[in-house]
């Protein structure tokens, strides 16, 4: 989301002045832009063509660009090797904008030379994440090596939830972990015990979607956590898991939580553990929960036992 | 929060401006009158929200960018029915109970008493799928719920609902295409109205997204299909059967007037209506496009109320295109007459889409002005919008009529629901030599040789798995290519008759390449294909022309390779041959080339190299990358920071850089003699390298020339496996990592793997 800077007016402007300067509008795809492309891999259409930004255009975009523009510019520029882009591309690493910061992320990564060397751009990130006085640049440095998929961003996101002060940091460094496939060797078991709810949701995301499972117990002491949200995230990657083991905990909060969310995320999960031990209770509550939604959630439950 | 009115002044000043306003797009000042139908349902999407603070943002693209975008989330949005449908109607919103809701398509049951959506109740929740009685008090329910998101259902016959969902599943987990990162790759998936996620059945995954799904008359599930096999990347037209087998290919396989075909339906069978777009930028928007992909060859598939049974009614190689709104661009950039999106068909016939006027472009978010798309009912005749419902403040969109409509015929199921999900998909041709693709072969034997020539030359098929880069840390960057990671399953006989039978991995994408006796690829299949546990897939040739003769049926002669059985090609992930640069590629160059080619005085490139410069523009500072013109050692090309970093081979870097320079050197200034193109991706036979090593057939005879061989002139022997282990990687893509020889572990939490 963007926050409205420009009126009606200017808007109206640089639409007029778009339509009148002669902006191709009939295609995306042409043969000058799918050129490079059809010459290394052979004559491809050009409506499936990869088409490839050019080095003025990646510059103009990292200067000026909306964040659609930031994107498609630099996704087109992934095989563009334009060496003098990359510090006009670095500096979107700490753009107001997520979408910016990401795909900035992923087009340096995918650079032979420029940014893996001593002190560029990835020696750099780290060294933000590890030292940089501003809580919120930290935190987009943990995203960034999240994004760019290296392994030593794996050790650098550990240390950021095991030692910086700041909460947002170390939840941008458990998210980061989710995008590095990886648990950060225990740091996102730490994250799940962490004291504020944004890391422990944060840590509870990249549990559900890193291919090997963490500790499912401490997935599981978070289904008692304060916090109705983080309850239901647990809830839900403990069915991710398949955690038969946790079927007592979760019927418990099935038949009685205060939430309504918290019992359909604990049905649902009823259902994913195939614990026929769970029939009975799962369609008493399909027959008695307040809750429609709930009572259709054990009723679907059950179903599946 | 609270919604604010706006006011689309952009597209006023577009109307009083624009001199090409003359047809599509402007809307008729009269509102229609009549639908021919009593209500219409629809969804309301926000874009402006206030925040608690005051702040108001605006959202104008953000989660609409590509049409592939699925995880657009802003508050407020509904699910509405309009009665009668006009402007003047009254608006019911039966999801008042979810003030902080966001949706994601909508469908109307056969017997129009009820709505199945997709709904994100808050910030916290996923997008799942609900329904909605249209009678009484308009009880909801939700029909599945968990960690990942389920979009755009629709409703099929014997009472199932097709959807895509981001659910993880298989070794790869959720294949997240590297062009999407975070937003996992979307499948198509199914449940029944009763059961819900208790019927829930997984398709076979592609390795980019499926979006869109569209019932077909046939009932079958037609979708959008994100195509992205290094250097293709489009959005083509699929359907599958609703089990998820027998995927077929519909429209855009071979020409579009868009790199995206999206938000599809079907006006009579294989006649369809869709967005025609680029696939970045227009908010999912684009021309209205009428798709004819009929067999015309076929009388009875020309008439729309025939029985179809038994006929071959689609021919995707031969699909007509009609822009139906000329004046709206197919590629992105500002249209001078507004664009639409999901349109639907009224019970007579009549198109009603949603549209709004302006750029409806990245125009549209640098002004920070969202489109208005409200809804109209689009005439073909004269190009005009008439007016249905529109407010100022929200988008409209999914408009469907509520009426009864006709119930496709059940398609039987192949696949039985509890079936065993680890049975293998059996995959053949029954003589590959069989084509209709005209293109041309080059390098080694082939010279500007016809593809169905070429193919008559083709000894066994290369089955080749494909994954996302995006696996484990360190196998992110796959070099200087734009293909995905790839693992060999396995090279399937090809008999003398033409024909090849193997047992594949259910679930996964795999593409083929046929190959010759000197094990290169005679042509990349650049389309994903996939299939179901226990399916049957054999094709008649290598695309063979799709309204001919189809496969051998019972009492037919067997094939050579159906009379030797499949070959077994399941095989587990970590035993798939992939081809990890430093594990299997440069051990053979340092044991038989590096004592020349190491830069050395017995080098004959020694001290041959070029360069490559980049200037920074703020402080003027230049770096210098130098490339050598062919060294084949292993010194990283680049000093890395932290000794766990991924690293190229300078090898690997001499090599590929030369093809990869071609695709494009932006502002990078290159200086010196240029190498040769010692390795081009997926292109081993018009690689230089092979060229010069040169390979020897189990007959003696050589793909280039007489019998000279590299490095044999020189006194030392590559093995005919070594020389594979050159060819392979190549022919694959040139990919620098694979999942061997990294951390990669396959997903622990698979759903269909039935570890559970």
């Amino acid at each position: 989301m963007r926050t409205k800077m420009i009126g009606y007016a200017f808007a109206g402007i640089l639409a007029s002045a778009a339509l009148f300067a002669g902006n191709d509008a009939k295609s995306d795809n042409t043969a000058e832009s799918t050129k490079g492309t059809r010459a290394v891999y052979g004559d491809i259409a050009i409506d499936q063509a990869e088409s490839l930004s050019t080095g003025d255009q990646i510059l103009k975009a990292a200067a000026a660009g909306t964040p659609s523009v930031v994107w498609e510019t630099l996704e087109r520029g992934e095989r563009v090797e334009c060496l003098n882009c990359i510090s006009a591309v670095e500096p979107l690493l700490y753009d107001l904008n997520p979408t910016n910061r990401e795909i900035a992320a992923w087009w340096l990564r995918r650079r032979i030379f420029g940014v893996f060397g001593p002190g560029e751009a990835y020696e750099r990130t780290i060294q933000t994440l590890k030292n940089d006085s501003n809580p919120t640049k930290r935190a987009y440095a943990a995203s960034a090596l999240g994004e760019f998929l290296a392994a030593p961003g794996i050790d650098a996101c550990a240390e950021a939830i095991q030692n910086d002060a700041d909460a947002g940091v170390r939840a941008a460094a458990a998210s980061a972990l989710g995008r590095l496939n990886s648990d950060g060797n225990g740091a996102l078991t730490k994250a799940l015990s962490d004291g504020d709810g944004k890391v422990k949701l944060a840590a509870l995301k990249s549990a559900s979607r890193i291919n090997t499972s963490v500790d499912v117990a401490s997935v599981a002491r978070l289904v008692d956590d304060g916090n109705a949200v983080v309850r239901r995230r647990a809830l839900e990657v403990l069915d991710t898991y398949r955690a038969k083991d946790s079927v007592s905990a979760v019927l418990r909060l099935a038949k009685s939580d205060a939430d309504a969310e918290v019992r359909l995320a604990a049905c649902h999960a009823l259902g994913s553990f195939g614990d026929a031990s769970a029939r009975a209770a799962l369609e008493g509550i399909a027959q008695s929960d307040a809750n429609g939604l709930v009572r259709d959630q054990a009723r679907i439950a059950a179903r599946r036992l | 929060m609270n919604r604010i009115p706006r006011h689309t002044a952009l597209a006023l000043v577009l109307c009083a401006t624009s001199p090409a306003i003359i047809a599509s797009g402007c809307n008729d000042s009269a509102p229609t009158n009549d639908l021919g139908v009593s209500s219409i349902a629809f969804l309301k999407r926000a874009h402006t929200v206030v925040g608690e603070n005051g702040a108001t943002t605006v959202n104008v693209a953000d989660g609409n960018n590509q049409v592939l975008d699925y995880q657009r989330y802003v508050p407020g949005g509904s699910l509405n029915i309009l009665t009668p449908p006009r402007p003047d109607g009254e608006v019911k919103n039966l999801t008042k109970d979810f003030p902080q809701a966001d949706f994601n398509g909508l469908d109307v049951s056969f017997d129009a008493t009820q709505i199945v959506f997709s709904m994100k109740k808050d910030g916290n929740d996923h997008y799942h799928l609900y329904t909605v009685q249209l009678s009484g008090s308009y009880d909801i329910h939700q029909l599945t719920a968990g960690d990942y998101d389920d979009i755009n259902p629709i409703y099929m016959p014997g009472d199932r609902i097709a959807f895509v969902t981001n659910q993880m599943y298989t070794e790869m987990g959720t294949r997240a295409d590297e062009y999407e990162h975070s937003r996992e790759a979307t499948q198509l998936a199914t449940i029944t109205r009763l059961g819900g996620d208790a019927d829930r059945r997984l398709g076979a995954q592609n390795l980019s997204h499926t979006v869109a799904p569209f019932l077909t008359s046939e009932g079958r599930i037609g979708y959008s299909r994100w195509e992205h096999l290094g250097p293709v990347n489009d959005v083509k037209l699929f359907a599958a059967a609703p089990d998820g087998t027998d995927i077929r290919a519909i429209a855009g396989q071979h020409s579009k007037p868009a790199t995206a075909l999206f938000s599809v339906t079907e006006m009579e069978p294989n006649v369809m209506i869709g967005i025609a777009t680029a696939r970045n930028r227009t908010i999912h928007a684009g021309a209205l496009l009428r798709i004819d992909a009929r067999n015309t060859k076929d009388p009875v598939c020309m008439d729309a109320k025939a029985n179809h049974a038994g006929h071959i009614c689609t021919d995707e190689e031969n699909v007509k295109y009609e822009n139906l709104t000329p004046d709206v661009p197919t590629g992105n950039g500002p249209s001078p007459v507004g664009r639409y999106r999901t349109p639907s068909m009224l019970p007579d016939g009549r198109i009603i889409v949603s549209y709004a006027e302006g750029p409806v472009n990245d125009l549209s978010e640098q002004s920070v002005t969202p489109p208005d798309f409200g809804i109209y009912v689009f005439d073909t005749k004269t190009q005009k919008n008439q007016l249905v419902y529109n407010t100022r403040d929200m988008w409209e969109v999914n408009a469907r009529a509520i009426a009864p409509r006709k119930e496709p015929p059940v398609i039987a199921d192949k696949i039985a629901q509890n079936g065993d999900t680890t049975l293998p998909v059996r995959m053949g041709s029954v003589n590959i030599r069989q084509t209709s693709l005209t293109d041309t072969v080059n390098g080694a034997q082939f010279k500007g040789t016809p593809l169905k020539d070429a193919l008559a030359q083709a000894t066994a098929v290369r089955v080749i798995e494909g994954f996302s880069s995006e696996g484990a840390p360190g196998v992110t960057m796959f070099g200087l290519t734009m293909d995905e990671g790839a693992a060999v399953l396995g090279e399937a006989t090809v008999y003398p008759d033409g024909s090849w039978l193997a047992d594949v991995p259910p679930y996964i994408p795999i593409h083929l390449q046929p190959v010759d006796k000197w094990g290169l690829s005679i042509r990349n299949q650049r389309l994903w294909i996939q299939g179901m546990p226990g399916e049957d897939r054999r094709c008649v040739g290598c695309h063979e022309e799709r309204t001919g003769q189809g496969v051998s049926t019972l009492g037919q002669n067997p094939t050579r390779a159906e009379q030797s059985g499949a070959q077994k090609l399941i095989i587990p992930v970590a035993d798939r041959a992939e081809y990890p640069w430093m594990q299997k590629v440069q051990p053979i160059l340092d044991a038989k080339c590096v004592q020349c080619h190491d830069g050395g005085a017995k080098d004959p490139f020694a001290g041959k190299t070029y360069t490559v410069t980049r200037t920074d523009p703020a402080s003027g500072v230049a770096t210098s990358y130098t490339v050598p013109y062919l060294k084949l050692t292993s010194e990283p090309v680049t000093v890395v920071y932290d000794r766990r970093a991924a690293s190229y081979a300078v090898s690997y870097v001499s090599l590929f850089y030369p093809a990869a320079m071609e695709m494009g050197m932006g502002k990078t200034t290159v200086t010196g003699e240029l190498a040769p193109k010692w390795a081009v991706p997926t292109d081993a036979r018009g690689s230089k390298l092979i060229e010069k090593i040169n390979i020897k057939a189990a007959d003696g005879t050589f793909a280039y020339g007489q019998g000279a061989q590299h490095p044999e002139d020189k006194g030392v022997a590559l093995t005919d496996e070594e020389r594979q282990t050159l060819i392979r990687p190549i022919d694959l893509g040139g990919q620098y990592f694979a999942r061997q020889g990294s951390t990669f572990k396959p997903n622990d939490k698979d759903p269909v793997s039935k570890k559970y």
